[in-house]
């Protein structure tokens, strides 16, 4: 039976090459990441803490932003394709964003990765977030500001394919994956000018030295604008396989079609304008302004509720047809041997979970409990580290074989690897939560302190250290089997019919939605207008407090204490007996101060 | 006693983990302080229950079953 690669063997070498570039970033990032978390476990110290900021940077860059888009922009291609049942517009536009976007990951990799070595001068270990004052050298940004206009690039070609079948089409609903990728693009679109604007009118001109400071508060707002829903960017292609792919695996059909497009259209709405949560402790914001953030955000919890509802019920309604019964034991019913199945399930669980410790981070007065501690990547990880990361590995065992005409080599393995991951991020996760409560900070190598003991409710430290370091091995582990796998089922031989890409109507298909969810102009121009609504007075407020190009030097700084030890040798020469007859050398020393500041 | 697949049981080894981790917490809700062996003792008992459904469901299947009924 003809499968993708047979239908549209151009596409698919394209979905392939992304496939490719997400997993290799996908083995480097978790690499690092091992390092780094027994590193700050103090298990095993492979590198010099100084280091340790420079792989944080590569880890976060690679997994948070190459992986997850990579496979995104894959994903997109695969479903626009196979909804739309024709070839892209023009293959050569497609093939010019994915070289684009892997021209701006090499060079960005390259700028952090150096690094690591000190006899070649350029680093950027200014983590994922890369705003000021923190300040990378200008290949970093100018590979970031590639990568993001190679989305950009992808977005057009796939909005260039839904125009030609809309010609064709002009009375159709739009297939339900279009529409997910076409309104995912469009929150894009809105999101990134924030991330664009930072990246091409300050931080080049700042790394490049055309200016020479610029307003950390408004480069920081700039990228929390586009921070945010650059999370839902990672979460989407999840979101499109539980609604689409996942009720198929579990032997059922999507519940309904027209909340489906709903939870889409209110991503579109309010994923932008809430990213001042991010800033709740930021000083230059007036309080006002994260209130209306934190409003936002709340709304933000219903589309994920609806998603809850709407998938569960087609899981539920996939293992009735396969004979389960009773009010939980339908769940015993369902394909668990599956990889695609049980990862994706697995995902959607712990999603649950991490949206819990995201409403916390989402209420202003409790998130200052947990800012900046290790609470923080705990929930992430949660998220796109499991919501996110694992869908994507589950989804490549039902997708690599529509892409390669191959059978998956293994799937017992498979399901070992997506039950590790599961049970690394328990370890994990769960034990990030934890010393977060603690107070534990994040982002550094030294959590611990001089003086000062962390006070743990149940247990001890040390019980928290090992789980992060042995969930960190597992998750290791797991992305090596993933790999393993993932390889030796290219280099395997094509077979007839390697997998069932059939996907069935929804039980309440599209045309019971309303007409006007299929009205992009509209939902967009709603977006734009929340958005303006949202940042014009805050961001105006930011330039008259400091201006457009503030006044901040560049960080890292070194900062000389030659002169402090020059004055303290200086006392200390003046302390002869006959000397402190007369002058003490407290007075001594700030004579000296005074001289040299002089 | 209803049979179990290998995999049903291996995704309910793993559910077994975040129950065992929090379980602890969960006593300390109520004042009740555990060693850290608790937790593995805990977790060893979860296993054992869950090895013993799995064996006895091979054992001793449901006549439903047994007449070729799916099993995930």
């Amino acid at each position: 039976m003809a499968t993708f690669v047979d239908k549209f063997p151009d596409e698919a070498k394209v979905v392939q090459a992304s496939f490719a570039v997400a997993f290799i970033a996908l083995g480097i990032g978790a690499l690092f990441g091992l390092i780094q978390a027994l590193h700050r476990t103090n298990v095993l110290r492979v590198i010099d803490s100084v280091d340790y900021y420079t792989l944080l940077t590569a880890h976060g860059v690679l997994l948070a932003l190459v992986f997850t888009i990579f496979f995104l922009v894959g994903l997109f291609t695969w479903a626009v394709t196979r909804s739309f049942g024709r070839a892209l517009p023009d293959i050569r536009l497609t093939w010019a964003w994915f070289g684009l976007m892997t021209t701006g990951t090499v060079l960005a990799t390259v700028a952090i990765v150096a690094g690591l070595f000190p006899q070649i001068p350029m680093s950027a270990d200014v983590l994922y977030t890369f705003y000021a004052p923190l300040q990378a050298h200008p290949i970093f940004y100018i590979g970031l500001a590639m990568f993001i206009i190679g989305t950009w690039m992808a977005g057009a070609d796939w909005f260039l394919a839904y125009r030609e079948w809309r010609g064709e089409n002009p009375d159709s609903r739009i297939p339900l994956q279009a529409f997910m990728v076409l309104t995912t693009m469009i929150m894009w679109y809105v999101s990134t000018l924030g991330v664009a604007v930072s990246v091409v009118f300050f931080l080049i001109p700042w790394s490049l030295g055309l200016i020479e400071t610029v307003n950390p508060l408004l480069t920081r707002t700039l990228f929390w604008y586009f921070g945010h829903p650059v999370v839902y960017f990672w979460l989407m292609p999840a979101y499109l396989l539980w609604y689409t792919v996942l009720p198929k695996l579990a032997g059922g059909r999507l519940f309904s079609d027209p909340l489906a497009r709903v939870v889409f259209v209110l991503f579109v709405l309010l994923s932008t304008p809430v990213g001042i949560h991010h800033q709740y402790v930021d000083p230059g914001i007036a309080e006002g302004f994260k209130f209306i953030a934190m409003t936002n955000t709340m709304f933000l919890l219903l589309p994920s509720l609806l998603t809850a509802f709407t998938v569960v019920a087609s899981v539920e309604h996939g293992a009735r047809q396969r004979g389960g019964e009773g009010y939980l034991s339908w769940l015993g019913a369902l394909p668990w041997r599956d990889p695609a199945f049980a990862g994706m399930a697995l995902a959607g669980l712990m999603f649950a979970a991490g949206g819990f410790s995201g409403m916390i981070n989402a209420g202003m007065n409790i998130n200052y409990l947990v800012h900046n501690t290790l609470w923080v990547p705990g929930h992430f990880h949660m998220t796109v580290g499991t919501a996110v990361a694992l869908t994507m590995m589950a989804g490549t065992y039902w997708l690599l074989p529509q892409l390669t005409g191959k059978a998956v080599y293994s799937r017992p393995i498979g399901l070992l690897q997506v039950i590790m991951w599961f049970i690394g991020m328990v370890f994990m996760s769960n034990a990030m939560h934890r010393a977060g409560l603690f107070g534990v900070p994040r982002r550094t190598a030294e959590p611990q302190y001089q003086n000062f003991d962390f006070v743990a409710a149940v247990g001890s430290v040390g019980e928290i250290r090992m789980q992060i370091a042995f969930g960190s091995l597992l998750l290791f582990l797991s992305v090596v089997l993933f790999l393993f796998n993932v390889a030796a089922t290219w280099a395997d031989d094509r077979v007839d019919t390697p997998v069932d890409d059939t996907i069935p109507e929804p039980l309440s298909p599209s045309s019971g939605a309303p007409l006007v969810l299929d009205n992009l102009a509209l939902w967009t121009g709603i977006a734009v207008l929340l958005v303006v609504l949202a940042y014009t007075l805050p961001l105006a407020s930011i330039v008259n407090d400091a201006g457009l190009l503030g006044g901040s030097p560049t960080f890292p700084v070194t900062v000389s204490l030659e002169w402090v030890v020059d004055v303290t040798v200086g006392a200390l020469g003046n302390l002869s007996l006959d000397s402190l007859a007369g002058v003490a050398p407290a007075d001594a020393v700030a004579d000296l101060v005074r001289e040299v500041r002089r | 006693m209803r049979r179990i697949s290998p995999a049903l049981f291996l995704v309910l080894v793993a559910f077994t983990v975040p129950l065992a981790v929090e379980f602890r917490t969960f006593a300390g809700f109520f004042g009740i302080e555990l060693p850290f062996i608790a937790v593995i003792v805990f977790e060893a008992v979860l296993l054992a229950v869950l090895t013993a459904i799995y064996v006895l469901g091979r054992i001793t299947p449901d006549e439903e079953e047994e007449e070729g009924a799916a099993t995930p």
